[in-house]
């Protein structure tokens, strides 16, 4: 805008300097040559006029000799006058000029030169005249070209006088023009300037009102603290943040901290204090006490600007009003932490269910092979021994005679044969039953120590592989499946192995399996498979749980996974809800396909060959 | 020159011994179409006046009528006529009138001459203007 004016300015300038210029330099010129002439002009008209009226001077006395009788002396003189006078215009070289004026007088001069009576003026008259109108003429000749001389320097000076005026006129008609379009384009231009000032006006009261609205809606406050900390500036709605009316309460530093609770006071302080000096981001969190005694939680958020006018640092901040936040976070918290512990719960229930399960299938052979020794036990072969055992006590005074002779005696040797042989089939019986119980009180032993392995690894990533983890898994559910009658098919690719945390990975899994056991029970089908795939991937390994159960109804395959869904009867939508978070934090994912209900469904469990943020290699 | 100069001073001198002999009427008169006043008459015959608007006035003198004509109209005599011209030559550079012989030869100059002024004893016929009657 100054640019354009101070453009406009020197073209105004150069507007009213340059006609003027240029007619000065032309008049000057001119002049000049006026003078010039006039210089030339002058002394000839001087000499001519001087010859004219010399010869005046002696017609004249040539007239009072009409009178007198006699031409006087001194008109003798006047008229040698006008003869030299006359020659100096020839030497001059105007001879064209003077022409015969100069002999003429010359001549007559030298006829007079002595004096003369009236007769002889009279005699020559004639040539009096004659002289007379030849000097006229030469005077007149020599006035009119110092006349033109003049003439033409009136007429220049009228000219000049003109040039000057119409420079003038000029000057002033471009000087209106000028004025009136640099009034119209200043105009213009104030007119645009005032529109874009407009609009940026009703942009910054927009801005400002939205702002205001914003910050009100977002209970956030503006604050503008000096770097000196004497200056203090809180917006409306940072007042009532504080619960400060603005028309009651001037903010100043001392104050706002006196609001700051006490046990956060010098943290915020600190943080504003280094802010400051630093000339970095502010960002801290406090709590505040209102007048009425609640504690409301603030998050401030600033920066140090020193774009201001005498430079010096302003801290430019928003305090938030993030309360509501910090309650749901606390609450979010409980809930994680409550939810942490069903999960725990729920996954204690579910070792302990597989635990259970499994412990108590080998119960049943434990109590099958108690009850088998009981029975031999509650049965003893000793009790005819003991009956042989008191006759021959009865018989001990003559042994030899009851052998020999009674009839019982010879039934004996029999009997203690069949006892014998008896014994021994229940020892063997019962040391077989034995064995079982041992092997099977050993198979308690060892799924308790797996729950223990497990128990001591939570949390803990190791290098594993895949097929041994899905087989551990498989067997935790083994006796569920027999017992189903639900057919297990193992697709194994020789895969590398992984680092994952194992209690994660088989808590997936023996979720997986689970389902798929029960979606195979619940659809009836006799031919219940589920088929075990572990396929290797580009960036890890997938494990596949694919049955041909009840499949799922494409409405629930969005919500399959959230927390709380479930399709079982006794089911608590936990199982893939935390199959899939786990799945998460082992940096894979875990996903579900399936055709439709009665379609069976496939879940797959994609795992990286390295969790993230795992340390251990 | 000086001859001419003296008949002509004779001629005035005779003018004005015959003028009273000649009759009684003077015609001031003009080429047709110069309106000079009879007031201007006097001027004209002194050499103060040598032009009417644009047209150079040649007065001339009519020998047989100049008597009556000084008499009359200059009221001068011959002598005083005749100074005042030598004067007026000396100074203005001009010439005095010619002078004619008669009324005739000056009819005959004024009808042919554009400005042409002169006076004659008869009565001029009408291709001429009469300025004045004495």
């Amino acid at each position: 805008m100054k640019r354009a004016t101070d453009k406009l300015i020197a073209l105004q300038f150069l507007a009213v300097v340059l006609p003027i210029a240029v007619v000065l330099l032309v008049q000057m010129a001119a002049d000049a040559r006026r003078a010039a002439r006039l210089e030339h002009s002058r002394p000839l008209r001087i000499l001519a006029s001087e010859a004219r009226a010399n010869y005046k001077t002696f017609t004249n006395g040539a007239a009072d000799a009409v009178d007198t009788g006699s031409l006087g002396a001194q008109s003798v003189k006047a008229l040698q006058t006008a003869a030299a006078r006359l020659t100096e215009l020839a030497d001059h070289g105007e001879g064209t000029v003077v022409g015969d004026a100069e002999s003429a007088v010359k001549d007559l001069a030298a006829t007079l030169s002595k004096g003369a009576t009236l007769s002889t003026l009279i005699s020559l008259r004639p040539r009096i005249i004659e002289s007379d109108t030849l000097t006229k003429a030469v005077d007149d000749e020599f006035e009119r070209r110092d006349e033109f001389v003049v003439k033409d320097a009136i007429s220049s000076a009228v000219y000049q006088k003109r040039a000057v005026t119409g420079a003038l006129i000029i000057t002033a008609i471009l000087t209106v023009l000028f004025v009136l379009a640099t009034r119209r384009r200043l105009k213009a231009r104030l007119e645009a300037d005032i529109s874009a000032e407009r609009e940026r006006r009703a942009a910054l009261e927009t801005i400002s009102v939205r702002f205001g609205v914003a910050t009100r809606a977002a209970r956030a406050g503006v604050y503008e603290l000096t770097g000196d900390g004497l200056d203090l500036w809180w917006s409306d709605t940072m007042h009532e943040l504080y619960a400060q009316p603005p028309q009651d309460f001037r903010p100043t530093m001392a104050a706002w901290l006196g609001f700051i609770h006490p046990d956060d006071r010098q943290a915020a302080q600190t943080a504003i204090t280094k802010a400051m000096r630093e000339h970095s981001q502010l960002r801290s969190q406090y709590r505040i006490v209102r007048p009425d005694g609640s504690v409301c939680h603030i998050a401030s958020l600033a920066a140090v600007s020193t774009d201001s006018v005498d430079a010096s640092p302003r801290l430019v901040g928003i305090d938030l009003d993030i309360t509501d936040r910090v309650e749901a976070d606390e609450r979010e918290r409980q809930l994680q932490q409550q939810l942490h512990d069903a999960s725990r719960q729920a996954g204690m229930a579910e070792i302990a269910t597989n635990v259970l399960h499994n412990v108590g299938n080998v119960l049943n052979s434990v109590n099958i092979s108690a009850s088998i020794v009981t029975d031999r036990v509650r049965k003893p072969r000793s009790a005819g021994l003991g009956k042989v055992a008191a006759l021959l006590q009865e018989q001990a005074a003559d042994l030899v005679g009851f052998v020999a002779n009674d009839e019982r005696a010879k039934h004996l040797p029999v009997y203690l044969a069949q006892l014998a042989e008896h014994l021994a089939r229940d020892q063997q019986v019962t040391l077989t039953e034995l064995d079982l119980l041992r092997k099977n009180i050993d198979h308690i032993k060892e799924i308790v120590s797996m729950q223990q392995s497990y128990s001591k690894l939570v949390g803990v990533p190791e290098r594993l592989a895949v097929a041994n983890l899905v087989d551990d898994a498989l067997r935790m559910n083994a006796g569920s499946f027999t017992r189903h009658g639900v057919n297990l098919k193992c697709e194994f690719e020789d895969v590398p192995e992984i680092v994952v945390e194992k209690h994660k990975v088989l808590q997936i899994l023996v979720n997986l399996l689970r389902n798929a056991r029960y979606a195979c029970e619940a659809s009836g089908k006799p031919d219940k498979e589920v088929v075990m795939r572990i396929a290797k991937q580009a960036a890890g390994v997938q494990i596949a749980v694919i049955d041909n159960g009840i499949g799922i109804h494409p409405d629930h395959m969005t919500r399959i996974f959230s927390h709380g869904f479930t399709t079982k009867k006794d089911g608590h939508g936990f199982g893939l809800h935390s199959g899939a978070l786990a799945a998460r934090d082992l940096g894979g994912a875990l996903r579900v396909h399936s055709a439709g209900a009665g379609q069976g469904a496939t879940f797959t469990l994609d795992l990286p060959f390295k969790s993230p943020e795992v340390i251990y290699d | 020159m000086q001859r001419i100069f003296t008949i002509w001073m004779f001629s005035l001198l005779m003018a004005g011994v015959c003028s009273s002999a000649m009759g009684d009427n003077l015609f001031v008169v003009c080429h047709a179409g110069v309106a000079l006043a009879a007031t201007e008459v006097r001027d004209v015959f002194l050499g103060e006046m040598q032009f009417l608007n644009t047209v150079r006035l040649v007065p001339v003198d009519n020998i047989e009528a100049e008597p009556d004509f000084l008499d009359k109209v200059l009221r001068m005599s011959a002598g005083r006529y005749a100074t005042t011209w030598a004067k007026k030559s000396f100074r203005d550079g001009i010439n005095p009138p010619a002078a004619l012989a008669n009324d005739a030869t000056v009819l005959e100059f004024i009808k042919r001459t554009l400005g042409g002024c002169g006076y004659l004893a008869v009565a001029p016929p009408e291709s001429v203007t009469v300025i004045a009657k004495y």
